[in-house]
């Protein structure tokens, strides 16, 4: 079941309490780990400041990719151990469709995250992303708390 | 993590899964496990009021916790030929609430469900006591396939 775990990352301090718990469990016959940022389309569509400027056009085109990447590259570091291979990728759309999607094309055993992102609020209406995943996905979730 | 983990269990097609799945977990410095099986107190009532008395005298005569410490026994068993240590524990009430307050009561660390169905229905009828676990749960939650 932990053969290769699939580890979405929003870099909020929930996703960095769970990097925490994997170090915890990394003995429990993990090969790999793939780490996961996506970047939330919803979120770029944006415009806080006016109708004609979306945080989208704010970036020049890859800027958030890019560090994101710089990101996941630390985050891996920190994961690092000789008998886990650590991947990383970036993916662009809905964070919920992207992760289940992106378990099922990579064959992952467990997928594993936050039950809180980057929303904080402690009463969602329709459910955090991590809800959606637990019941959507067709592989095993633990979802940390 | 997994210093105390919470197993409730239905005996149902998706709880046998979710025990083979604990197996193979054995390796992942398991300290304890509590076998929790909750009696559905709604099905007392239900059937009292369609006038079908057998429910309430196995109740009463003690039939139903003796077959539940069986079958509970059998799983323990089971389990602890893998080297696992296992306890087991009956209560009455909303499965649920009885999971999060034996939880919060005896210092669970983390609830092992198994989750079932995928469909509007099969959410509604079987799927919500997984769903209301996981979001009111202070403790990591494992959702097994």
């Amino acid at each position: 079941m932990f053969t290769k775990i699939l580890f979405p990352i929003d870099f909020s301090v929930h996703a960095r309490k769970v990097k925490e718990e994997i170090l915890k469990i990394k003995d429990c016959g993990i090969n790999e780990i793939v780490l996961l940022h996506v970047i939330n389309k919803k979120l770029l569509r944006y415009s806080p400041i006016s109708h004609e400027l979306t945080i989208n056009d704010m970036f020049i085109d890859g800027d958030i990719a890019r560090n994101a990447e710089l990101k996941l590259k630390d985050w891996a570091k920190d994961l690092d151990n000789t008998n886990i291979t650590i991947k990383y990728d970036i993916v662009k759309g809905n964070p919920f469709d992207e992760i289940i999607g992106y378990s099922q094309k990579e064959k992952c055993t467990l997928i594993i995250m936050g039950f809180k992102g980057l929303t904080e609020t402690e009463d969602l209406l329709i459910g955090s992303t991590a809800e959606k995943v637990a019941r959507k996905s067709k592989i095993p979730v633990m979802i940390i708390k | 993590m997994f210093t105390k983990i919470l197993f409730p269990t239905d005996f149902s097609e998706a709880a046998e899964k979710a025990k083979d799945k604990l197996v193979e977990m054995s390796r992942c410095n398991i300290g304890e496990i509590v076998l929790l099986h909750v009696v559905d107190i709604r099905i007392f009532s239900y059937s009292t009021m369609l006038d079908i008395i057998e429910v309430d005298n196995w109740r009463k005569d003690g039939k139903l916790i003796k077959e539940l410490n069986r079958k509970l026994n059998a799983w323990k068993d089971e389990l602890e030929k893998t080297g696992l240590k296992v306890s087991t524990e009956i209560k009455e009430g909303i499965p649920f609430d009885e999971i999060l307050k034996y939880s919060e009561n005896n210092g669970v660390t983390s609830i092992l469900l198994p989750s079932v169905g995928h469909g509007v229905v099969e959410r509604m009828l079987v799927g919500s006591t997984a769903e209301k676990v996981l979001r009111k749960s202070k403790v990591s939650v494992i959702l097994l396939r």
